[in-house]
């Protein structure tokens, strides 16, 4: 738990913590909101918790690049103090080295003589903990440790390295001391620790070693001591010290209007393919792979229905998903019947949520494709709306990159390099292949959304971070998306069109996005050609047929090209239509479950008017034949029954005609969101979480017990609370009704007895329900096993 | 700005309304990045290609003024990545460039070295190369210049030859303009082409391209070789020249299957140079024999393939093709891209016809409905059988002798696929027919005798599809054509696109039977005129106008 380092410490963190305000207490519980779940018992295992290596090291990670060098430098110098730190960090200002100290502090990541954020004293100490030392490496700041004694490392301590024995270095030697300059100091070699004379060495390795310019730490790792490492970088601890975040550089600036237009136009554009597909999807529904998810075919095809690429297909399937508009339902992937309800929205509610929810997901697009690292398919392809798609860290990443993005001017655009060289800065440790491809895929995600345009923040972009709630709203049920984002996105949306342009080249211009409903009706006898501000639809026979088939008349294609069409019908167009129309039927197709066939053409004339066969719904195709719609077995029933003798053929020719309907999936509590940490406590909580915490504290006396349950025997001799029931019972309504803290003793089924400390929430029938601070949940408490109560003078 | 007239597609598209007041500043403005791809009537298509691209470049436009210009006639905003998209396509023309280096020759010089690594090591370019001569140029064996260029397009880093040109054996002659002079576009594609070095000026049938031929030859001051498509074309290239310059009979010869002379002005034919004899091209030796300071290409987007791999071989002359399209239906546009050398003169049909330079057309498709044993016939014939069957239907010539009757008086060329259909025509209708087969001279003599008048109307086979030039042919009845072929349209329609001295209307009539693939390939080359923006009339045999127009 305390941690102990070697040398002698004043104190541990534990009894640093215990010095700490609540204020300080409650900063360090939100900064590292880890420590709470659960609250620890006391300080102590506060303590304990915080120097976890997970702990510390989620804490580590989230250090800009100066904090984490400052604390490297910590581990480097050998008793660290204010002084020493502040030599060691030439020219970067004591302001910011102390802030950095502060921050380190705060984090309970150090601490220090003088202890909480007092004035910097020049020799007060300063202590990293054991964990943040082991996680930060056997050699911070690239360097070795100091001696310690070791003859050979300190033999350039005192005196250092004379300039004619550097000077002297052969070149591949020289290369070597440069590479191992700024760390790490350590090379593997065989046999490091041979003995070489300055006569008989060979290779540059043994140059070196003959001049202790490197020393075998054992038999296969030489090292550059600490001294001779200092004095080739001048005594220099950094190699380049950062202590201002560099900044986003607005490279080129477009006018903001612009921008918000093309945002418009693109959030437009993304909300009609989510209809485009889920609409075609609700006719043809796509099969969920056996393992879950989209198969890779699927993907594509769906690429080719809204006329988009993979990248795109994927963003607008997982979004759809994610949002609640699309779910899996037994063997396939449908939309649900939250789409209709979204589909009865304004475009600009529409795409709201659908951009609330993008920003809020951990589902990740840009993965899909990509070969999976982990779990039991790795190495295979993850596949859309499958859990290897979703990323915990994603949201985090959105949102910081487009935080990053509004502190540059609006209309400014700043390059994936910059952006990439500032975040870096801000948490270096997590940089890496996924984080890049993270903010990759976010740029491109935010332009396809419309939240950027033209690669710069969008007034749609600000709205959206403005919004205060950002958790994830995947329910069951849909709600109306922010208000603010729908006003952000609302006058961008460009107007639809309700007329076109047809030509006589057979080409429909929309010089617009055409209104939905027309759309969706020029689009069933005209196939796109081309799609963007405008869309051109070409006329074919084939595409004419198809709204034929769909149950169009020459008539109503006309009327509907005359209504639609701002300069008229061109004559080649109307002879289109009327040469299909006029071809059109001329085979007529019918549904039938069973023919009959006979060469008594009397026989079937009374089997076509006898009213016991009606049911059987007979059409006279021909002189010999009749179809019926019924099934086979219940025909032959029927025929007998009539008083005919029909004999059942081979089912040749028997057609099967499935009906495609339009279907929907029941609103289910479906969802793929990834496992993330419990988001950011509220100030109530974190408040409660630091009086419970002092209530531990005070439970277990000094604190230097330590141990989380307290024993029986340990609360004997503290002396538990002892009150008549009577008195217990009052107190507790009492404490109930000014909702104040209390001590109580409690005795379980096996007669021991606890001391808890609790906050009474009611008491009902007996039973007291209350905030047990030590097991930091809800509990409820029997009256009768009380065995009494104490008033904590805390105030509730 | 949110009203401009352009829309920009995702496809790479352009979309242009015609009636918008902006409209013709922003054409002006786009054309030289961008192809005109089709122009019916409302909505003209541009299309962004990287050839359009770097035409542009090569013309010294950079990615700044492209983006520019988009952005400012763009309705609608322009996505992200298509700019960005036109930025890098735009960046990658010379990166690369020929150069003459006093010492080495020719070599590869690149601006970017990074392009050079990559392009050195594909395979393709290894054969091409010499010895590195520092980090940014390699030599480049001067016989693959051609070769260097075609293959660099093809990785997609077309070079900017820089080169220069021989200035080949002088030759002295001018323009003599007495009575007419060169049309201002005429000027500015002779101009457009001899600033470029090299390229490739599309302009219409009709629109005077053996002008602009000779406005570049009076620039060139340089011994020409001519390459044009056939013999007709040849004497016709030979008796422009004599009229409109300087030249005279004994300095301009004829190279062709019949006569094999070299002078300071030869016009080859691409028949006789593509001529084999034992699997060798025995004439491309032509292009050798003189020191040709220029070499014309009429009708380049016929170029046939071994004349390619000769021009990549003579790339330090200076080259001109003049074309009316840059469509190759053998998608070649490449090849002409880097061997003769990028665009630099275009001007729209429609903007010739405004000025009055070439005739006004009116095309109609008439459809003959075939009778019941036909159809039985047609939908029973071999697949291969079924275009022949419909477009030699018998109904088709009683439409030709309707449509005869309708325009009686008017200079009249009946245009046909298949010579027995069109033989037995001219024997019905009494008509004198040209084919392949016809003698030049008896060609020669019915072409003049159409010209001044004798003869009304002409039976003619593919042979008339090219630069022959009946100026006073007002009406034009396609009776067969190739399967669907645009580019023939354009040809046989620029037949009769000539001005007229009365200012008349031209005529184009395409008969087609209905119901069979001859209305569907009537469908495709007809879609072609459209996109020109050619309104076209469909009309059935039976509603033909009964009486002659007014």
């Amino acid at each position: 738990m305390s941690t102990q380092t070697p040398a002698p410490r004043p104190r541990s963190l534990a009894d640093e913590l215990r010095r700490r305000s609540d204020q300080a207490l409650a900063r360090l519980l939100e900064l590292r909101q880890d420590l709470m779940h659960p609250v620890p018992a006391d300080l102590a295992a506060l303590a304990a918790r915080a120097t976890t290596t997970a702990s510390t090291g989620r804490a580590l990670d989230a250090l800009d690049r100066w904090t984490l060098q400052v604390a490297e430098v910590i581990a480097a110098i050998p008793d660290a103090t204010y002084a020493a730190l502040l030599a060691a960090l030439p020219g970067t200002g004591t302001g910011a080295v102390v802030a950095a100290v502060d921050h380190l502090d705060e984090l309970a990541l150090l601490w220090r003589d003088g202890g909480g954020k007092a004035k910097a004293k020049p020799s007060g100490s300063i202590y990293l903990t054991r964990t943040v030392r082991d996680l930060l490496g056997p050699y911070p700041c690239g360097l070795a440790a100091p001696s310690q004694g070791r003859i050979k490392l300190a033999r350039y301590e005192e005196s250092a390295v004379p300039d004619e024995v550097l000077a002297s270095a052969p070149a591949e030697a020289k290369e070597l001391l440069d590479r191992l300059t700024w760390g790490p100091p350590i090379g593997r070699v065989s046999a490091a620790d041979r003995v070489v004379s300055e006569a008989n060495a060979r290779t540059p390795v043994e140059w070196l070693l003959s001049r202790d310019l490197l020393v075998g730490d054992d038999a296969e790792t030489v090292i550059l001591p600490r001294a001779v490492s200092l004095q080739l970088r001048q005594g220099r601890l950094l190699r380049e010290p950062q202590p201002q975040a560099p900044t986003l550089r607005s490279q080129t600036k477009r006018e903001p209007a612009l921008i918000d237009r093309t945002a418009g136009q693109h959030a437009f554009t993304l909300v009609r393919k989510v209809e485009d597909l889920l609409d075609s999807w609700a006719i043809d529904p796509p099969d969920r792979l056996k393992s879950g998810g989209l198969g890779v075919r699927t993907l594509t095809a769906a690429a080719s229905i809204i006329d988009t690429d993979p990248s795109t297909v994927a963003l607008v399937i997982e979004l759809s998903a994610a949002s609640g508009l699309l779910t899996e339902d037994g063997e396939v992937w449908l939309p649900t019947t939250n789409y209709d309800l979204w589909r009865s929205w304004t475009t600009a509610q529409r795409w709201a949520h659908l951009a609330h929810n993008w920003f809020t997901t951990t589902r990740t697009p840009a993965l899909i494709g990509m070969k999976s690292e982990t779990g039991a398919r790795n190495g295979n392809v993850v596949n859309a709306l499958t859990a290897e798609a979703g990323r915990s860290i994603t949201p985090a990443v959105r949102a910081e990159v487009l935080a990053l993005l509004a502190t540059v001017e609006a209309g400014g655009y700043v390059d994936e390099h910059n952006l990439l060289t500032v975040l870096d800065w801000g948490s270096p440790r997590r940089t890496g292949e996924l984080r890049s491809a993270l903010v990759r895929a976010t740029l491109l995600e935010a332009e396809t959304l419309g939240l950027t345009g033209l690669g710069s923040l969008a007034v749609t972009g600000r709205a959206l971070l403005s919004i205060p709630d950002q958790r994830n709203t995947t329910r069951s049920r849909l709600e109306l998306p922010p208000s603010e984002l729908v006003a952000a996105v609302t006058p961008l949306l460009p107007e639809p069109v309700v007329h076109v342009l047809l030509q006589a080249d057979l080409t429909a211009v929309a010089p617009g996005p055409l209104e939905s409903n027309l759309a969706r009706r020029l689009a069933l006898i005209a196939d796109v050609e081309s799609t963007g501000g405008a869309a051109v639809y070409r006329f074919s026979d084939v595409s004419v047929r198809r709204g034929l088939d769909a149950g169009m008349t020459q008539a109503d294609v006309l009327e509907f090209l005359t209504d639609l069409s701002s300069t008229g019908v061109p004559q080649p167009l109307e002879y289109l239509v009327t040469d299909v129309a006029r071809r059109h039927g001329g085979i007529r197709v019918g549904l039938a479950t069973a023919y009959l066939r006979s060469d008594d053409e009397s026989a079937l004339t009374s089997i076509c008017a006898d009213k016991r066969t009606a049911a059987l719904r007979p059409v006279r195709l021909a002189p010999t034949v009749v179809a019926v719609s019924a099934p086979l077995d219940e025909v032959l029933g029927t025929l007998r029954a009539a008083g005919f003798a029909p004999a059942a053929e081979t089912a040749d020719g028997t057609v099967v005609i499935r009906r495609k309907d339009s279907r929907r999936a029941g609103t289910s509590s479906f969802s793929l969101e990834a496992p993330r940490g419990p988001g950011a406590p509220t100030g109530p909580l974190v408040t409660a979480a630091v009086r419970a915490l002092r209530a531990g504290e005070r439970a277990s006396g000094s604190g230097s017990l330590g141990p989380e349950t307290v024993t029986n025997t340990a609360v004997s001799g503290t002396g538990l609370p002892r009150s008549t029931t009577a008195e217990t019972v009052a107190a507790l309504k009492l404490a109930v009704q000014a909702s104040m803290a209390i001590r109580i003793g409690y005795a379980d089924t096996h007669g021991s007895s606890t001391e808890r400390i609790v906050d009474p929430l009611q008491l009902l029938g007996g039973v007291l329900t209350a905030y047990d601070h030590r097991a930091a949940e809800v509990r409820t408490f029997a009256a009768t096993r009380i065995t009494g109560v104490e008033f904590i003078e805390e105030k509730a | 700005m949110t009203d401009g007239p352009l829309i920009v597609q995702s496809d790479k598209t352009l979309l242009l309304e015609t009636d918008h007041p902006l409209a013709d500043e922003c054409r002006r403005a786009i054309a030289p990045f961008a192809e005109l791809e089709r122009a019916p009537e409302h909505i003209h298509t541009y299309r962004l290609t990287p050839l359009g691209l770097w035409n542009a470049r090569a013309a010294g436009q950079d990615a700044e003024h492209v983006v520019d210009v988009l952005l400012r006639y763009s309705r609608y905003p322009v996505t992200h990545a298509l700019l960005v998209d036109v930025a890098e396509t735009m960046s990658r023309y010379g990166r690369m460039q020929l150069q003459l280096d006093p010492v080495h020759g020719l070599v590869l010089h690149a601006v970017d070295q990074a392009v050079l690594e990559e392009v050195l090591r594909s395979a393709k370019i290894k054969p091409l190369v010499g010895a590195r001569i520092d980090a940014d140029t390699v030599v480049v064996h001067p016989s693959e210049r051609g070769h260097m260029k075609q293959v660099l397009l093809r990785l997609g880093w077309p070079a900017e030859d820089l080169a220069g040109y021989v200035d080949g054996e002088s030759h002295p002659m001018a323009l003599v303009e007495d009575g007419w002079e060169l049309r201002q576009y005429q000027r500015e594609a002779a101009e457009g082409f001899w600033h470029g070095g090299s390229g490739v000026v599309v302009l219409p049938c009709g629109a005077g391209k053996t002008l602009v031929g000779a406005a570049a030859m009076a620039l060139a001051q340089a011994t020409t070789l001519i390459l044009v498509t056939n013999t007709v074309s040849a004497r016709q290239w030979r008796h422009e020249l004599l009229m409109r310059t300087t030249l005279t009979e004994d300095e301009i010869g004829e190279y062709s299957g019949n006569k094999k002379e070299v002078r300071p002005v030869t016009i080859a034919t691409y028949q006789v140079m593509t001529t084999r004899r034992k699997g060798v091209y025995t004439h491309l030796e032509l292009f050798d024999a003189r020191d040709w300071g220029l070499i014309l290409y009429d009708e380049v987007h016929l170029l046939p393939a071994p004349i390619f791999r000769f021009t990549a071989d003579i790339q330090a002359r200076r080259r001109l093709g003049l074309t009316a399209t840059l469509v190759r239906e053998d998608g070649h546009e490449g090849d002409v891209f880097s061997l003769i050398g990028p665009k630099r003169y275009d001007v729209p049909w429609k903007d010739i016809e405004a000025q009055g330079w070439i005739a006004p057309a009116d095309c109609v498709e008439v459809r003959v409905t075939l009778p019941h044993s036909q159809r039985l016939a047609y939908a029973t014939a071999e697949p291969e059988e079924r275009y022949r069957l419909a477009a030699t239907a018998d109904g088709k010539t009683q439409v030709v002798e309707e449509l005869l009757a309708h325009h009686a008086g008017e200079q009249t060329l009946i245009i046909g696929q298949y010579l027995d259909q069109l033989h037995e025509l001219g024997d019905r209708l009494g008509v004198p027919v040209i084919t392949g087969e016809t003698t030049v001279r008896e060609r020669e003599r019915l072409y003049e005798e159409f010209r001044n008048g004798a003869v009304k109307t002409l039976v003619v086979s593919k042979v008339a599809n090219f630069s022959i030039d009946l100026p006073e042919a007002t009406v034009a009845i396609q009776i067969s054509g190739s399967f669907g072929s645009r580019q023939e349209e354009a040809q046989r329609l620029g037949r009769i696109l000539r001005p007229k001295h009365d200012g008349r209307t031209a005529r184009f009539y395409a008969v087609v039977a209905r119901d069979t693939v001859d209305q569907d390939f009537a469908a495709h080359r007809q879609r072609f005129l459209a996109e020109q923006g050619y309104a076209y009339r469909i009309i059935d045999s039976t509603d033909l106008p009964p009486a002659p127009l007014p």
